[in-house]
């Protein structure tokens, strides 16, 4: 490796709260706690009714390549070892949008509407990023696991009058 | 129509555009204030009005010391890099037809070559990992993680958007970027001088797949300013008048925000909002449709954005903006719709798309390098993937 990857510095506490959730290696996304709509990157209102309540979602990580290329020289110092590197943009089946590395396909092999799903993975010692991989087309049309623990466990995050005010 | 006082544009003037002009911007702002004045046969004392872009590093009261302007009444800046474009002649035009002020100059100024030159504004230059240091705090928290960085970057993925959806091939790019390349060939103060083929273009290395070096918006100095004044008063100056017919903006997400961007799906006109929206107040102020437009001025800062706008603004069908560019309606001097004349940003310049507005002017005063024969009304419109907006120009007649 050249150079280290460039790390989110997040200055608001939503942003933080993403990628604290990451660093522990779940990817959670908002959602409104009043109309249930789901947004991404983090904002501190929705935008659909105006409610500031929300849950932290652990979400399915599932969804579909929207978009794709692959990046040649120059670019980031961390990446330029790795060119040619494929990056996506993502739709996750809770329909927000991630940018994205797809980590087991070649970049050749990364194609708009292939469905993939989440890996969080470490990919330096002790700083985890949300990437994909392939999934299989069929497990995306199963109903999401409602067993699986981790989505028993929003987070509700209400704004106090300070927070608002400031 | 309202009642209020009619706008147009009564100069303009440009710098040379090259690599490493080793100009500070406030000089190269001062040059094509004072050219753009000159060529409407006005002091810079008169003017008592500036918009710019936000990126824009020189300050109005900078120019306004440098140059000897006793006083502004009005300054505005509008966001976004290419996006803002067209809106500051818009803008500018606004201005006047408000009576908020008489003579207002909509500039860029740009020193693309000269790190020391960008101060801390992450959008006005340089390499964007080498800003603003290896920790993220705004956007790029969502984007540089994962090797998403540059511009291109993000038009490569909007690009594949398009090309999956509408069949768009890359090659489509190419036959703008070629056209671009002879209109460019042609105009002696263009940058590149030399015709390209399509060969050429897929010998040109990739840079973000489908983008290739020869799509790209060129990285140079430079500054151009175009004057707005009142119909009545551009009339007694030097050059003919070029009528301001109508003017939009409209917000919609930057290509620095794609999870955003790709949210409002607007972007591609798969829904109204956007340039569809602002397309037709566009049109349905001056009372024009796409057909009535002789000459567009399209800002791209890859060439992807051309077709992208095309449809959007109406000027041919969702999807069809490849196929437009292949049957050769872009190109000069024989197609339907001649774009970018000069050249635009990957054959004259790039100074976020502030050249395209005196090219649009010198083609209704019969004064273009690559002239289309009689061109009354021309379209200028901001990049397609960011805030932005479009001006209607037509001769006064
Ligand atoms: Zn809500």
């Amino acid at each position: 490796m050249s150079e280290p990857y460039p790390r989110p510095d997040p200055m608001g506490a939503d942003d933080a709260r993403f990628w604290s959730y990451v660093a522990e290696g779940e990817l959670r996304i908002e959602r409104c706690a009043d109309c249930a709509t789901y947004r991404h990157p983090p904002r501190p209102v929705c935008a659909a009714c105006g409610s500031d309540v929300v849950d932290w979602v652990a979400v399915s990580g599932r969804g579909e390549v929207w978009a794709r290329t692959v990046i040649h020289p120059p670019t980031l110092p961390a990446f330029a070892a790795r060119t040619p590197y494929a990056a996506v943009v993502v739709r996750l089946v809770e329909g927000v949008f991630m940018v994205g590395n797809v980590v087991d396909r070649d970049p050749g092999d990364v194609v708009v509407g292939m469905p993939v799903e989440v890996c969080i993975t470490e990919v330096e010692p002790g700083f985890r990023l949300p990437l994909f991989r392939a999934a299989d087309a069929g497990e995306r049309r199963q109903p999401e696991d409602p067993s699986s623990s981790r989505r028993e466990t929003p987070r509700r995050v209400t704004r106090d009058a300070t927070t608002r005010d400031a | 129509m309202k009642s209020s006082t009619a706008a147009a544009v009564a100069g303009i003037g440009q710098t040379r555009y090259a690599k490493d002009m080793g100009r500070t911007e406030l000089d190269l702002a001062c040059e094509a204030v004072r050219t753009a004045c000159d060529d409407a046969g006005l002091g810079v004392a008169a003017i008592d009005g500036f918009v710019s872009y936000h990126v824009e590093q020189v300050a109005e009261v900078d120019l306004m010391t440098a140059l000897g302007i006793p006083e502004l009444r009005l300054m505005l800046r509008t966001p976004s890099g290419g996006g803002g474009a067209a809106s500051i002649l818009g803008l500018a035009a606004l201005a006047v037809e408000q009576g908020a002020a008489d003579c207002v100059v909509a500039f860029r100024a740009r020193n693309r070559s000269k790190a020391a030159s960008y101060g801390a504004d992450p959008n006005q230059g340089g390499r964007p990992w080498a800003k603003g240091g290896g920790r993220l705090r705004d956007a790029r928290q969502w984007h540089h993680p994962f090797g998403v960085a540059a511009p291109a970057h993000e038009f490569a993925l909007i690009a594949s958007r398009h090309m999956h959806v509408y069949g768009t091939r890359p090659e489509h790019f190419g036959m703008q970027a070629v056209a671009q390349r002879y209109h460019a060939s042609r105009n002696p103060d263009a940058i590149m001088r030399t015709e390209i083929t399509l060969d050429d273009w897929r010998a040109s290395r990739p840079i973000a797949d489908p983008i290739r070096l020869f799509d790209c918006s060129l990285e140079n100095d430079g500054a151009a300013a175009v004057l707005v004044t009142t119909l009545e008063r551009a009339r007694d100056l030097r050059q003919a008048a070029v009528r301001v017919l109508s003017h939009v903006q409209y917000g919609a997400p930057i290509h620095m925000e794609l999870c955003d961007f790709f949210a409002a799906t607007a972007a591609f006109g798969e829904r109204d909002g956007g340039a569809v929206d602002a397309g037709r107040r566009l049109f349905g102020q001056a009372a024009l449709t796409p057909t009535d437009v002789d000459v567009a001025l399209i800002v791209e800062p890859f060439t992807v954005a051309v077709p992208l706008a095309l449809e959007q603004y109406g000027f041919c069908e969702r999807g069809a903006g490849g196929p437009f560019i292949e049957s050769g309606a872009t190109r000069w001097p024989d197609g339907a719709l001649p774009v970018n004349t000069h050249g635009g940003s990957n054959g004259e310049a790039f100074i976020h798309g502030v050249n395209h507005l005196p090219e649009a002017v010198r083609q209704l005063r019969g004064a273009a390098a690559n002239q289309v024969p009689g061109a009354e009304i021309a379209f200028v419109c901001g990049a397609i993937s960011d805030p932005s907006g479009a001006v209607l120009l037509g001769v006064d007649r």
